[in-house]
């Protein structure tokens, strides 16, 4: 039952990820982010014991289409965290809402903010509870951590096996590991230079037992408003 | 068939623990480190990986002294470590090891030990001679000369060092600071198990002297 309500879970969030394209019609980029990453990585396994991260880019949302997607797979967008320029979110969250949901974790939505070499993330850190926070704490991961260069990818390419070849999506850098059986439809999407990421966001991964805590980041920017994000 | 069956396991587990002992009785413990294969093991499995068919083992050289160096490969060898297998290579100007080979008995595993050192940026490693197949370095061809005393393989500093503690199979051992990075930059995909292939050549440097760094040569794949 618990196995079949995984697959129902991940088969949804695939789809309502999946189905999107950005502003000008391209495939979204998506992947799972932080606790979520991080117990599939360190055990090899998606449990519905934890809230669920996911990550895309902020400038390929389009929100009335996060939104629509998520709503009409049974989620209910609960809580948000947004720009107080252009009211564009930089976190969503999203509730089960559907009977057949009923148990499932929320869902996290990230939208990594472009800042030069940098991304920027955030969420409630400080626990507002307001849309608009008082002031905005953003973590910083290195962009080309998520987004490799073409050049990346190519020389990823040359030194992989025709399984990891299968996996690795050439136009969008993203890793799409199948989840619970090999070549299975069920797939977890994770950012290219992953390891990388893990040593970030929790350092000890590697014998990690407990997938909840808040990921780690060398470096903040702290503004008042959005306004003052310059690179 | 894999390699790391049940019973070479615990060959293997008895030879490390050897292996440790005489690394603290030499006083070079806290400068030996897991990394490559063996990294991969503990990070993604927990465990060996079966079809590997070796353990790497690093020493940072440059903390520890010739005289320790020694008593090092004495005490292994005076605990029979190299009764099926010695293989050395030393750097020519000042006859230090870079790189030992040895295997105890026949049906026991291979141990390789890297003698690493720091040098602009990066931690180097090297069997000295020509030992790289350079076709595996992509696109940035490497220009190896005969003369030339040594082809060196590096990992950045910031991903090895400070090295930490890690606990595997009852034993304590180090192993790079960003076991991550570590594992992206030799095995880019590390996740999916993959048979075969040896750690990708991202940064190699060409040695004509050992005794003239400045004349060393690095090409860095990305950077």
């Amino acid at each position: 039952m618990e196995d079949e309500l995984r697959r129902k879970v991940v088969v949804r969030l695939q789809n309502i990820m999946d189905l999107q394209t950005t502003s000008d019609g391209r495939r979204l980029r998506w992947f799972y982010c932080f606790g979520t990453f991080l117990e599939f990585m360190a055990s090899r396994t998606f449990s519905l014991n934890y809230d669920i991260d996911i990550g895309m880019f902020y400038e390929e949302a389009v929100e009335g289409q996060i939104t629509g997607m998520f709503e009409s797979f049974g989620y209910k967008l609960d809580a948000a965290v947004r720009n107080d320029v252009d009211g564009k979110p930089f976190n969503l969250h999203f509730r089960p809402k559907d009977e057949s949901l009923a148990g499932t974790p929320t869902v996290d939505v990230f939208l990594f903010y472009p800042y030069g070499g940098r991304r920027l993330y955030t969420y409630d850190i400080e626990h507002e509870g307001k849309e608009r926070p008082s002031r905005y704490l953003f973590k910083v991961v290195p962009r080309r951590w998520l987004e490799p260069t073409k050049e990346d990818v190519e020389f990823a390419y040359e030194g992989a096996s025709q399984e990891q070849k299968r996996v690795l999506k050439a136009e969008t850098g993203i890793w799409r590991y199948w989840l619970f059986e090999p070549q299975s439809q069920y797939e977890f999407p994770v950012p290219f230079d992953y390891g990388h990421l893990l040593d970030l966001w929790y350092p000890g991964w590697w014998h990690r037992q407990n997938y909840n805590g808040q990921s780690k980041t060398l470096e903040w920017v702290k503004v008042k408003s959005c306004k003052e994000l310059h690179d | 068939m894999a390699y790391f069956n049940y019973e070479r396991k615990l060959l293997t587990i008895q030879d490390m623990k050897t292996i440790i002992q005489c690394a603290k009785d030499a006083g070079v413990y806290d400068h030996l480190f897991v990394s490559f294969g063996l990294l991969l093991g503990i990070c993604r499995e927990h465990n060996f990986i079966k079809h590997d068919n070796d353990v790497d083992m690093c020493l940072l050289a440059d903390n520890i002294t010739k005289e320790q160096e020694d008593d090092y490969f004495g005490a292994l060898k005076a605990e029979g470590m190299f009764q099926a297998r010695e293989e050395v290579a030393r750097r020519r100007d000042t006859g230090r090891m870079t790189w030992f080979s040895l295997r105890r008995r026949a049906d026991h595993s291979k141990f390789c030990h890297w003698l690493c050192f720091r040098w602009g940026g990066y931690v180097w490693h090297t069997k000295s001679k020509r030992w790289i197949k350079t076709s595996k370095f992509g696109r940035s061809e490497i220009k190896y000369r005969e003369e030339d005393d040594a082809i060196l393989q590096g990992t950045p500093e910031n991903y090895v060092l400070p090295l930490q503690k890690c606990d595997f199979k009852d034993m304590v051992i180090s192993i790079p600071a960003r076991p991550g990075s570590v594992l992206d930059w030799c095995y880019q995909g590390w996740y999916m198990p993959k048979s075969g292939g040896s750690s990708a050549h991202r940064a190699l440097c060409r040695v004509p002297k050992w005794s003239d760094p400045s004349g060393w040569v690095v090409t860095v794949q990305t950077p």
